[in-house]
């Protein structure tokens, strides 16, 4: 299975405040502690990061009954792949994992202390979200270069794609254990810093929308706007 | 008038988030031999309160909420530390059992709850994560806590609240304890449909919720 490399992830402090769900402007204003905590874990942090992206790109058979047959006779299923994979001529199915190194440290540090330990977690959420956007980039300027257009990514545990159906089917696809990326019955993957996708490859294929009005946590999730800057 | 200063004090250092700050004003509050569980109570606690009021309307975050109330417990060592060796008295809060359910592995944002209820007075024993419901079962009949509180950040292990709660009416041990679910994959419906006491969307909510069912004030 092709692993893809990626050069060093482009993310700063601002990316680590978001991702312990603050918003950078605010806390550099009236916390210059949680800046310079956020700095450290992210000088810290990047020396534990092990990225690695695991993909696989087939060609589409079919698609009968909301379930998209892929060359060989993977599946995905479900309302959210038939309506954006459905003209897909090729899918791309991709897994973004950072390791375990920096969420072991992190788990261990918030036993003592759980102000820098929110900290490496963040570190770990952003440094897997630019892995993600990385792989995603790569993978469309590829697509564009081959004259197709690229689905927004989709990624088990969307309205539509639940987390259960949807990771099973993506792990028979890509088979992570070579990456140390295990899935549990609960459709929890381990290390836990790590992402999977899809992207649907055609000519005519339905682009942009916004991820998260798909996140099946779109109801709870405070941080939707920290994701789309236009959301009110 | 210096007694109020260092109240004053306390409160802006938790609001701030600077703990050298407050166990500095704890460290002169003990000193001056006042007293403690006024200090507490009207210096940290205030503080926390002011942090989990604008966590709640969104204009603080989440590493503001967790900063505050680890520099309540710094201070709160020192101010516990004096009230033990005088023998005064703080009013006991309660004691929650908490845990994120069996299948999820998320910590953090349970340590988080563990972290602001300990900061509100209550003794907290944290399970861990992925605990199974006869964990959870043998933890009520070990603790006897007032409270247990379940997270489940995963869609697929919220399951495991109904059936915890399923567990302890089996047990006949639902009238004895209050349930309270939380995380991100939970809804105030969710927790209504599985008969849960109550629902924190939230850290500070979660707490809230506890304080209500105990009708702890303040």
């Amino acid at each position: 299975m092709p692993i893809w490399k990626s050069q060093d992830l482009d993310f700063g402090v601002d990316a680590v405040l978001r991702g312990q769900g603050a918003e950078p402007g605010a806390i550099r204003e009236r916390s210059p502690r949680l800046v310079d905590l956020a700095e450290r874990a992210l000088e810290e942090g990047t020396s534990l990061l092990e990225p690695t992206t695991l993909f696989r790109e087939l060609d589409v058979e079919t698609l009968r009954h909301e379930r998209l047959i892929l060359d060989g006779g993977s599946t995905l299923s479900g309302t959210l792949i038939a309506e954006h994979l459905g003209p897909a001529d090729r899918v791309i199915s991709i897994l973004c994992t950072v390791g375990d190194a920096l969420e072991d440290h992190a788990g261990e540090v918030s036993q003592e202390n759980i102000v820098y330990g929110l900290a490496l977690d963040g570190v770990g959420s952003a440094a897997v979200e630019a892995l993600a956007n990385a792989a995603c980039k790569h993978f469309e300027d590829q697509a564009v270069e081959l004259g197709f257009q690229s689905s927004i990514p989709i990624s088990p545990g969307m309205v539509g794609w639940p987390v259960e159906k949807g990771q099973p089917e993506i792990f028979e696809i890509l088979e992570p254990e070579q990456v140390n990326v295990q899935l549990t019955e609960y459709g929890l993957m381990k290390p836990r810093k790590s992402l999977t996708m899809v992207l649907g490859l055609g000519p005519t294929m339905k682009t942009g929308g916004r991820t998260c009005d798909f996140c099946a946590m779109r109801e709870t999730c405070r941080y939707q706007d920290h994701y789309d800057p236009h959301h009110a | 008038m210096i007694e109020n200063d260092l109240i004053a004090e306390l409160k802006e250092a938790v609001i701030q988030g600077i703990p050298e700050k407050a166990v500095a004003a704890a460290e002169r509050v003990v000193e001056l031999q006042m007293d403690p569980v006024e200090a507490f109570e009207s210096g940290l606690k205030p503080g926390i309160s002011e942090v989990g009021e604008g966590f709640a309307s969104g204009k603080l975050y989440l590493p503001d909420l967790v900063l505050s109330a680890e520099t309540m417990k710094a201070a709160a060592k020192v101010l516990e530390a004096e009230i033990s060796r005088t023998g005064t008295k703080r009013s006991e809060v309660g004691k929650v059992v908490l845990g994120t359910v069996q299948g999820d592995l998320h910590d953090i944002g349970k340590t988080i709850v563990a972290t602001l209820l300990s900061s509100h007075g209550f003794d907290v024993i944290d399970l861990g994560v992925n605990i199974s419901p006869d964990q959870y079962i043998e933890a009520v009949r070990r603790e006897k806590p007032d409270v247990i509180g379940m997270s489940s950040l995963l869609t697929v292990t919220a399951k495991e609240l109904g059936i915890v709660i399923s567990k302890l009416k089996e047990q006949d041990l639902r009238e004895d304890v209050k349930v309270i679910v939380g995380g991100g994959a939970v809804t105030s419906s969710y927790a209504e449909e599985i008969e849960a006491d109550g629902y924190g969307q939230n850290a500070e909510l979660g707490v809230r919720m506890t304080k209500f069912l105990l009708s702890v004030e303040g």
